[in-house]
């Protein structure tokens, strides 16, 4: 048996994703992006943007179906071109598994590159506001999802920070030791809400780092923060609501909408962590070409490190290569190029999670012509699980899954090394795969 | 237009080298012998070779003729069985039973089982064990001395220096054990009475000599002109991981302890080289045919069990066996139980 280890230099695979990157790097300007509304099969979320609305950085496109699930929102301004369906390739590699899915899209054209912070936040108000929330669901709940809760803020809202909650020592703690990540915070609100002033309640014996925090907000906003002392967690509150003018206590979307947001500080630290998720930005794809056919013994010439933005088309990063995507006869490869999946759609859309992507151009490339096995026993030899990936395909394809997970058909890593060296070309990686998606399958329904 | 972008599921790579190369690789690793069977036994063992490759060719393309299965001509594998015939085969045999035996042998052997990766039988062996049974005479006619630069008197050098009666009676004893698979006698040469087996090995190999390993100084198969030929083909095979070392390491091991207790005590011992040198193809049945893949068993475990029963087969048949069809049919007989092999010492991976 070859290990693991050893086999892949063999197989001349270099590791995506060299932590520093050296080598030449290309920006990929979208004309469009195309955003799958399912970041996993399983993660689904619906659109509540509609064709026509101006959209901006960071903006929610959809909300979350189901628990675990997470919204999408958009990594540029633009305009929500068209809701349609297409198919998409996910970068997981179970959802390679089933190929490309149809899957809803929003598409934004029109993208605007300069800061996300230029352009008013949208601010629904009144009937608006309502008939939003009704479509979404969320028509008389108390709580708002904080995405949403977000998204309502007017131009010029005030932030209320009380660090005064029912667990003082907790907010204390967080004052002394967070007080750069509630800087970051409130500087991530600033870019995205247009926030007007903030108001820190804190208990008397924090003062001195309220008055700290305080004085690092003022700068980041064009109106003074303000920090009020106070007794009880629930006087700070209503006194601070009364300065500023709402009645307490208030339903958050009404605060929301109102354009007050009551935050603790854990709840803010939470917003600062969501914002800078949320608000995604270009990520890396390794692109590599190979020279000669499929057998890919060496990387030709340097790789590229392309930074694209979150659904990008494949035509627009093969356009910034160089490549003319309308005669690409290549293969576009989506991460390892043992496991990978082609990527055929020059509208697929690249996702973060595609993490390589590799070419093999090479107008000969040969064909996998199927020869029949001839027992050579070398896809058992190297195995790293030694299984025996023949056998195991033959059943599968046999129909007899059954048997092939008695045999250990779950335990295959998907290492796509049995077919790598096959001699006579048998696809016995695929085979597998589908056994264990029947499997899956079989469990489902079960 | 559409894009030209192609299709397949991963991995979109593969390692060089298909079934088709390590066919021809194999017949590359084989080729000096072949090259020094030609060059020692002259015309005659060409036309062997020939017509055993013409003859698997034609058995491949009759076979795909009769049951539509696709012809791999190009793989190799009928080039490679032809080649593998006329290794067992003594050089002088009529080329028309060569082709005959190319032909039925792919033809039954692999064809008639569904073609290369179906066949449960080794198409050259099938060949062998056709020949052996149906045309013996032939065989027991064809064997040749091989042409030395010493000139061809070196028989007659041999009878100067007085071994020749020595070799006479180990010539019989083996012939015993293996009727038929050895060449005659030269005529007029004296019987003698039997003794004992070490020293008819003895006086074998002393009679042959050191160099025998590098050039046939007896009669014997196409395929044992050499050792020194056909090692470094096999050693290549085995370190390229072209054919798997298991089973003929397994037979080595086994094969002579176990003789070494049946034929009782050190007799054991001598038979091996012994055979060896009289050409009787057990060299190449170790490593060559016990090796070949698809008639051999799959897992590591299963592949040991295979060489250890192939190793008690052969000390039997050494021992008491009295003809040369079974030595042949014994590596036949054994693929037929790969796939009871196979199924139970499946590995059943590490999870
Ligand atoms: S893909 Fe699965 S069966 Fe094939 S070598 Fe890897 S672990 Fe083994
Ligand atoms: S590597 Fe291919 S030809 Fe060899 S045993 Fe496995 S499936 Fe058969």
């Amino acid at each position: 048996m070859i290990p693991l280890r050893k086999a892949m230099p063999r197989a001349g695979v270099a590791l995506p994703l060299a932590p520093a990157w050296e080598g030449e790097r290309v920006q990929v300007r979208p004309t469009r992006l195309v955003l799958p509304l399912r970041l996993t099969r399983l993660e689904q979320s619906e659109a509540v943007v509609r064709v026509g609305d101006k959209v901006h950085a960071g903006q929610i496109l959809s909300r979350p179906l189901g628990i675990g699930a997470r919204g999408l929102r958009s990594p540029l301004g633009g305009r929500v071109e068209a809701l349609s369906v297409r198919p998409v390739s996910l970068p997981s590699i179970f959802a390679q598994a089933a190929g490309p899915l149809p899957l809803p899209c929003v598409e934004l054209g029109g993208l605007d590159f300069s800061a996300p912070r230029e352009g008013a936040w949208r601010h629904l108000e009144g009937p608006a506001l309502r008939e939003r929330l009704s479509g979404m669901g969320l028509e008389g709940e108390e709580g708002l999802p904080l995405d949403l809760e977000l998204d309502l803020l007017p131009p010029g809202s005030r932030l209320v920070i009380m660090a005064l909650s029912q667990a003082p020592a907790l907010d204390a703690a967080l004052l002394e030791v967070e007080s750069a990540r509630l800087e970051a915070a409130v500087a991530a609100l600033c870019r995205l809400r247009d926030l007007r002033d903030a108001m820190v309640l804190h208990a008397p014996s924090r003062r001195e780092s309220a008055s700290r925090l305080v004085a690092r907000l003022s700068s980041l906003l064009p109106a003074k923060a303000h920090s009020v002392a106070g007794g009880h967690p629930w006087s700070q509150g209503r006194l601070a609501l009364c300065a500023a003018g709402l009645p307490f206590p208030s339903p958050r979307r009404t605060l929301a909408s109102q354009g007050v947001l009551v935050c603790g500080l854990g709840r803010l630290l939470a917003i600062e962590g969501q914002l800078s998720q949320a608000c995604p930005g270009p990520f890396p794809i390794e692109v590599q070409s190979w020279r000669g056919t499929r057998h890919l013994p060496e990387a030709a010439g340097s790789s590229v490190l392309a930074e694209v933005w979150p659904g990008t088309p494949l035509r627009d990063l093969l356009t910034a290569l160089g490549r003319d995507p309308h005669h690409a006869r290549e293969l576009v490869l989506d991460g390892h190029p043992l496991t990978a999946s082609p990527l055929l759609d020059p509208d697929q859309p690249l996702l973060p999670g595609h993490l390589a992507l590799g070419f093999l151009p090479d107008p000969a490339l040969p064909s996998w012509a199927e020869g029949p096995c001839i027992s050579c026993g070398q896809c058992l030899d190297i195995c790293p699980l030694r299984l025996t990936p023949v056998r195991l395909a033959r059943l599968v394809e046999e129909g007899r899954v059954g048997d092939a997970r008695r045999l250990g058909l779950e335990s295959c890593v998907d290492c796509g090394l049995c077919s790598w060296i096959c001699p006579s070309r048998l696809e016995l990686g695929h085979s597998l795969r589908k056994g264990r998606h029947l499997l899956r399958e079989a469990r489902h329904g079960a | 237009m559409a894009p030209e972008l192609l299709l397949g599921p991963a991995p979109l790579v593969r390692r060089r080298g298909r079934t088709g190369s390590i066919m021809w690789r194999v017949v590359l690793a084989l080729s000096p012998v072949a090259a020094l069977a030609v060059a020692a036994y002259g015309g005659p063992a060409l036309l062997v070779l020939l017509a055993c490759v013409l003859g698997s060719l034609a058995g491949e393309g009759l076979g795909g003729l009769l049951w539509g299965k696709a012809r791999f001509f190009a793989d190799g594998s009928a080039v490679l069985s032809g080649l593998l015939l006329a290794l067992t085969l003594p050089p002088a045999l009529a080329p028309g039973w060569a082709f005959a035996g190319g032909m039925l042998g792919t033809l039954v052997g692999r064809q008639l089982m569904g073609g290369l990766g179906g066949n449960l039988l080794n198409p050259a062996l099938t060949g062998r064990l056709i020949l052996s049974l149906g045309a013996p005479g032939a065989l027991e006619s064809a064997w040749r001395q091989p042409w030395s630069w010493r000139g061809t008197g070196f028989w007659e050098g041999l009878a100067a220096q007085d071994p020749l009666p020595l070799l006479h009676r180990t010539y019989l004893v083996l012939q015993e054990l293996l009727s038929g698979a050895l060449p005659p006698l030269p005529a007029g040469w004296p019987a003698g009475e039997r003794l004992d087996l070490i020293r008819h090995a003895q006086d074998l190999l002393a009679a042959a000599g050191a160099d025998h390993l590098l050039w046939p100084r007896l009669p014997g198969l196409m395929g044992e002109v050499s050792l020194l030929a056909l090692l470094p083909g096999l050693c290549w095979l085995f370190t390229a991981r072209l054919v798997d070392w298991r089973i003929p390491a397994s037979i080595l091991l086994v094969l002579p302890p176990a003789l070494l207790l049946a034929a009782g005590g050190p007799a054991g011992a001598w038979m091996l080289p012994a055979l060896y040198v009289k050409g009787t193809g057990l060299l190449l049945l170790i490593s060559v045919f016990a090796s070949d893949p698809v008639t051999t068993p799959l897992g590591q475990l299963a592949k040991f069990a295979y060489g250890l029963g192939v190793a008690l087969g052969l000390v039997a048949l050494l021992v008491w066996g009295q003809s040369s069809c079974a030595f042949w049919g014994l590596a036949l007989g054994a693929g037929l139980l790969v796939p009871w092999l196979d199924r139970i010492l499946v590995p059943r991976g590490l999870a």
